[in-house]
């Protein structure tokens, strides 16, 4: 795996958009920040399987 | 008038059929051209026998024959208790309208029947796509993005090449030839990312220690990229966040009636919550109440300024922001410029104790000076502001904060002005407390109460002193320094304390108006000549002062700190520190000062100038 495919505020940003959508009410910027890095880390442990 | 109608039948009955469709014209004398006039045949009989006075039965049959002879005028209809008779007023016989939809748009869409072939479709509409501005992206470099530290893998190909000098054995490791050229990646790092910042993050950690660890950093980083989102996807406001297009819009009427309820009813001020309750009609028990607070926090700013803190979201309107604590001698622009030096890095106040010292007692205290005192301001320091709220949101300009005065069960509206670009921070809108209650030197104290917008202020209390102390006498055309008599009850510092015996001779020197007294250098020389003990010959004239005595001085005129008037000092070609253990500076200043032989202030000011 390449870590440069990880990119901090490009990859996954999607699916951040869409735990804040499923979420329905305003959150905290740390809560999004959580969830951010959930994300990042998923990413990276599936680019590093393959 | 007559109609032009071709009547049929003997002259009597031609004259008769000519009379029914006049009355029948007559009745219908509104009615379109081309729209039934519908009669019944027993009122048309009843009608014409009064008229012709004969038998109703004769008169039936004349009719009847008149109308049968004109079948192509007057139409027949017979329902089961009446016989009615129908003509129009100019062409005679009812026909209904049959409307012409062959040219109608809907079958015009399916003209022609053999469409034009694809060749020529241009010559009916362009398929030419207008230029749509599209936002490109900046493209950085992985580099910078990861940093010299990423983990990327590199092949040998892509490696600069180095020329060995050294004599040293080719080490083992490397890889000469057709052998895969691929230096291994450490798994560990594979789990890391880089922040914009440069701060590299280990993923494999616990997010809970992540956060802990790099929280600041990466909430700092989120919001950075929240705001270069093109299609700004991610509402935000504070630090609160929702999915935009969620977000309920307010309409243009619901802004003016919440501009004219914080303008014209309240007149100061309101909360996010009194907008919601008394204006939007959002009942505090209601399911979304937070879900609506947060829509209409969001929304408004765009349209009106934000004065809250944390804990108390206020919303105020640019023309009311501008009243309070306003004060008419001082313009904001003088005012941060005036300040701006403790944004250069040459804020003291927390030199003896710090910011942290401050916050843990919750409490700060500080010397008034004269310039505070004045125009009713207090530069936003370090030590002040860990005491104050903090802006909310990204490059609020001010906060409104209320000053309780406990000891003399007193309160009044602040406006803490926060810096920004250009210019420093400062709060505004103390000038009734100070000058009613205070006198320059005082000491007073200001801490945080359990409410998030309001703070309180309290002065040391002394026996009552009557002093001539200093005031700025305003002109027509320009101001003077004067000296008036003042009772006052506080603690003072006697040191600053503008008394004839410690600031007496600043009437030789020449005024200053608020946007002259940026430049600091000029108002150091001018306090050197002023004040300062001569020294030097006629030729060369020298003047020395001691520091403490010219900051005290200079506080008369602007805010200042004693590390920007350090630097100024020590930028200055002509002052130099003589004396460091008595703190006795030297300056060479080329102005001609008048002299004075007595330092009585009887003398006019004009001939000073």
């Amino acid at each position: 795996m390449e870590g440069k495919q990880i990119s901090f505020g490009t990859t996954g940003f999607e699916e951040l958009l869409e735990q804040l959508r499923d979420a329905g009410e305003p959150q905290d910027i740390a809560w999004l920040a959580e969830r951010y890095i959930e994300i990042l880390r998923a990413q990276a442990q599936t680019e590093e399987q393959e | 008038m007559t109609t032009q109608l071709p009547f049929l039948g003997t002259p009597a009955e031609r004259a008769l059929a000519e009379q029914i469709h006049e009355v029948l014209r007559l009745q219908a004398r509104f009615y379109a051209k081309e729209a039934p006039i519908r009669q019944s045949l027993k009122n048309i009989i009843s009608y014409f026998a009064a008229r012709r006075g004969g038998d109703e039965t004769s008169v039936t049959q004349e009719i009847v024959a008149a109308l049968n002879a004109n079948q192509d005028i007057f139409a027949q209809a017979i329902t089961d208790d009446d016989e009615f008779v129908i003509t129009t007023s100019v062409h005679g016989k009812y026909v209904p309208l049959a409307f012409d939809r062959a040219h109608s748009l809907a079958n015009r869409m399916y003209e022609p029947e053999n469409p034009l072939p694809v060749d020529d479709i241009s010559v009916v509409f362009t398929t030419n796509r207008p230029t749509v501005p599209t936002i490109e992206p900046v493209y950085i470099s992985d580099y910078w993005l990861h940093g010299a530290t990423s983990s990327e893998t590199m092949s040998i190909d892509d490696m600069p090449d180095i020329e060995i000098v050294s004599d040293a054995p080719i080490p083992d490791d490397i890889i000469i030839g057709s052998q895969p050229k691929v230096k291994t990646v450490n798994p560990r790092d594979a789990m890391r990312i880089n922040l914009p910042q440069g701060i590299s993050i280990d993923l494999a950690q616990p997010t809970p220690n992540i956060m802990q660890q790099h929280g600041d950093a990466i909430i700092s980083a989120l919001r950075g990229t929240i705001e270069k989102d093109s299609l700004k996807r991610i509402a935000v406001f504070g630090n609160q966040v929702a999915l935009e297009r969620d977000v309920r819009t307010f309409s243009k009427n619901e802004i003016r009636q919440i501009t004219d309820y914080i303008e014209n009813e309240v007149s100061n001020p309101v909360t996010d919550s009194d907008i919601l309750q008394n204006v939007i009609r959002v009942s505090n028990r209601a399911v979304d109440f937070e879900r609506q607070r947060f829509a209409l926090n969001f929304r408004l700013l765009k349209d009106l300024e934000f004065v809250g803190v944390n804990g108390a979201n206020l919303w105020a309107t640019r023309k009311l922001l501008d009243k309070i604590g306003a004060n008419k001698r001082i313009k904001a622009a003088d005012m941060g410029a005036l300040v701006l030096h403790l944004e250069e890095g040459f804020d003291d106040s927390v030199n003896v104790n710090s910011v942290e010292s401050i916050q843990a007692k919750g409490s700060v205290s500080h010397t008034l000076t004269y310039f505070e005192w004045e125009y009713g301001i207090l530069p936003l320091t370090k030590a002040l502001a860990a005491v104050l709220p903090e802006p909310v949101i990204n490059r609020q300009s001010a906060a409104v904060v209320t000053f309780d005065v406990p000891q003399a069960n007193y309160s009044f509206v602040i406006n803490v002005r926060f810096p920004a670009g250009a210019r420093g921070g400062w709060l505004q809108g103390f000038d009734e407390f100070f000058q009613s209650m205070l006198v320059p030197g005082a000491l007073i104290t200001i801490s945080r109460t359990n409410q998030p917008n309001v703070i309180n202020i309290s002065y040391g209390e002394a026996e009552d002193r009557i002093e001539s102390l200093l005031v700025v006498e305003e002109g027509k055309k320009k101001s003077k320094f004067i000296f008036a008599e003042r009772s006052f009850n506080c603690i003072v510092d006697d040191d600053v304390l503008p008394t004839v015996s410690n600031v007496g001779r600043i009437r030789r020197i020449k005024f200053f108006e608020l946007s002259e007294r940026k430049n600091l250098e000029a108002l150091v020389e001018a306090i050197f000549v002023g004040f300062g003990e001569k020294a030097g010959t006629k030729q060369e004239p020298l003047y020395q002062i001691e520091f403490e005595q010219l900051f005290n001085l200079l506080t008369i005129y602007r805010s200042v700190s004693r590390n920007y008037l350090l630097h100024i000092l020590h930028e200055h070609a002509e002052c130099r520190l003589v004396n460091s253990a008595a703190g006795l500076w030297e300056c060479k200043v080329n102005v001609a000062v008048p002299e004075r032989g007595n330092t009585s202030f009887g003398y006019d000011d004009e001939d000073e100038e």
